[in-house]
């Protein structure tokens, strides 16, 4: 029992060295998905039935999020403090906006101000 | 179920003035065929547009002139809609009683907001936008949306109910936030 604990903790050590000798870092194991731009998303909200859908949603700082009107009645998404704004969307429009660590993430739709959603930046 | 869905008709009819008992000849909105049922729609959503100008014109409060441009936006949206539909199918909204009361009955209101200023235009504008949309929104659902025969106008009925819906939601928010 202790040797097969002896090895594993071995087989560890093996790596990291292995991983020290290719001269890799560990937090490259880890993965960091903003530092990669293969690892960005891109979000789709549509706004349909005088909804946002989804209402809430996950993102990273980088990705993207684009807004598509169904509608056929215009709408709007706009940040809550209008810091970011999509200004008009009518039937068939699209606005797309990156996602940057400082942006506040409740929005609403201006002309239909019970239209509420919200998006969450997560680490 | 019936019994329910009477009751409902019933306050509906209520709510818009209209008689709930009456001769065996009086016309009652559930026997408006789709041309018929167009034509009040239509009629409606011009109503509606005319109470927001008039906001637009007597108010000063920011909201109001805000929510009054949707009124103005989405109603012609959902007209257009439906004349794009009607010229599709190659007929014509047809005239009726109950397009003909409502214009009736909006003059009335038209006149009465004409007369008030500030704070009393608001609350009376606010108050009237949540009444009117309830009325029409009990009638699109309880009686237009199950009488419709054709599938494409009752499909344009359904989605114009979530606007409609979503209205009323934004009138009863103005009407509980109004100083
Ligand atoms: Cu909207």
């Amino acid at each position: 029992m202790i040797s097969i604990i002896k090895r594993i903790v071995k087989t560890g050590t093996v790596a990291l060295v292995c991983a020290a000798v290719l001269g890799l870092s560990v937090k490259l194991y880890a993965g960091d998905s903003t530092e990669s731009p293969a690892m960005l998303a891109e979000h789709i909200v549509y706004i349909e039935n005088m909804e946002f859908s989804p209402s809430q949603l996950q993102v990273k700082v980088g990705d993207s999020i684009t807004w598509i009107n169904k509608d056929f009645v215009p709408h709007t998404a706009t940040a809550l403090d209008k810091s970011w704004d999509s200004k008009n969307l009518s039937k068939g429009d699209e606005y797309t906006l990156v996602v940057t660590a400082d942006i506040p993430t409740d929005y609403y739709c201006f002309y239909h101000t019970n239209m509420v959603a919200s998006i969450e930046i997560m680490e | 179920m019936f019994t329910s869905l009477t009751k409902r008709l019933a306050s509906v009819l209520v709510v818009l003035g209209l008689s709930v008992g009456g001769a065996a000849n009086a016309q009652s909105p559930e026997d408006l065929n789709d041309l018929e049922i167009a034509h009040v729609a239509y009629v409606a959503d011009n109503i509606d547009i005319q109470y927001a100008h008039l906001a637009l014109a007597l108010s000063e409060n920011p909201n109001i002139h805000e929510f009054a441009r949707t009124m103005i936006r989405d109603h012609e949206a959902v007209n257009e809609q439906a004349l794009g539909l009607l010229a599709k199918l190659g007929v014509e909204a047809k005239d009726n009683f109950l397009s003909q009361k409502l214009i009736a009955d909006s003059k009335g209101i038209i006149d009465k907001l004409t007369a008030l200023r500030g704070a009393e235009f608001d609350k009376a504008y606010a108050d009237n936008e949540l009444g009117y949309h309830k009325a029409v929104n009990g009638l699109v659902e309880g009686v237009f949306i199950p009488n419709i025969q054709n599938a494409e106008v009752k499909a344009l009925f359904e989605a114009g109910l979530k606007i409609f819906k979503a209205h009323e939601k934004h009138a009863q928010m103005m009407v509980d936030t109004l100083p």
